[in-house]
């Protein structure tokens, strides 16, 4: 578990994206993950078994587009209904929020998920900027390639 | 006898890849080189990506798309001029807008001057006007807010 007042920084594909690390439940390294055996078959690259649950990871590149491929490292689980969903990442690192500055910014044009936009500000670091996620927008967004998933495996099984 | 100066209307004349926006001055924060900026994902085709202007993330939109559905790429020319934010939007909410040029500051002496108007059936652009040699369009800044924050 994380602490409350820092954010994430995760690295995909070779950018950064930040994320609150209040929105996320648990950062669960690759080897404790059951990876999916048939990836070119699935959206989901690995699960996090959890009891009797599974709770499925997607990797994304940096353009935020499905991808697949063996070189990340962990998993950031966010908490969500009706269970927590996870992103993969090629790196993750936490940041204490004092180390960070981040300055809000209004995505234009329509938001890309029910639930809103998936960014909220950028961390300003000299030239360098770096996109904050908003929680619920990510949430949406990896929920919206799971239910795709789900038609998916129905249609596969019908 | 000339106009008061208070009946002078300030304007930039801001050159796009195929056309010019007639702007007033009032509108602009500033006019920049460009600079690097990042895509954002996800997000429109107009949407040109994210700049640290006076280290706040500002978004850059291709006004030439809303008037000719083209996305003209950046010239050796090319600069970015700076909207402060629409009105009602937050304080925070600059945008940015590629040009083709650098934008020329215009006084008008009055909003006569302004009268010689085209026929004009694209949303955004609220007025188009004849001047000299070539025509302009001004924004259309409630189409431009709708576009832009279409959630609020």
């Amino acid at each position: 578990m994380t602490e409350l007042d820092q954010y994430l920084r995760i690295g995909l594909w070779g950018v950064e994206y930040l994320l609150p690390s209040s929105a996320s439940i648990s950062i669960e390294q690759r080897d404790d993950l059951i990876l999916n055996d048939e990836p070119a078959d699935s959206n989901i690259t690995a699960w996090r078994a959890v009891e009797s649950e599974r709770w499925p990871a997607f990797y994304l590149n940096a353009e935020l587009e499905l991808t697949r491929g063996d070189d990340w490292q962990r998993a950031v689980f966010l908490e969500a209904r009706p269970h927590p969903i996870g992103l993969i990442a090629d790196e993750v690192e936490l940041l204490p929020r004092a180390d960070v500055h981040v300055e809000p910014f209004t995505p234009l044009g329509p938001p890309p998920t029910p639930r809103g936009h998936l960014f909220s500000g950028a961390w300003v670091r000299g030239n360098q900027l770096i996109l904050l996620f908003e929680p619920d927008g990510l949430i949406s967004y990896l929920q919206k390639l799971g239910e795709a998933e789900n038609i998916r495996q129905t249609r596969r099984i019908e | 006898m000339k106009p008061p100066i208070q009946d002078r209307i300030h304007t930039m004349i801001v050159p796009l890849a195929g056309s010019y926006l007639l702007v007033p001055s009032a509108l602009i924060a500033e006019v920049i080189n460009i600079a690097g900026f990042i895509r954002v994902p996800r997000s429109e085709k107009w949407m040109l990506g994210l700049l640290n202007w006076r280290a706040r993330p500002v978004p850059v939109v291709c006004f030439d798309f809303f008037l000719t559905s083209d996305l003209p790429p950046a010239g050796p020319r090319s600069k970015i001029v700076i909207f402060y934010p629409l009105p009602g939007r937050k304080p925070w909410d600059f945008f940015g807008v590629l040009t083709s040029g650098e934008p020329q500051p215009r006084t008008f002496s009055d909003a006569q001057a302004l009268s010689n108007t085209v026929e004009n059936d694209n949303p955004y652009a609220a007025v188009t006007v004849k001047l000299e040699t070539f025509v302009a369009s001004i924004p259309n800044l409630e189409t431009l807010k709708a576009t832009f924050y279409p959630d609020t």
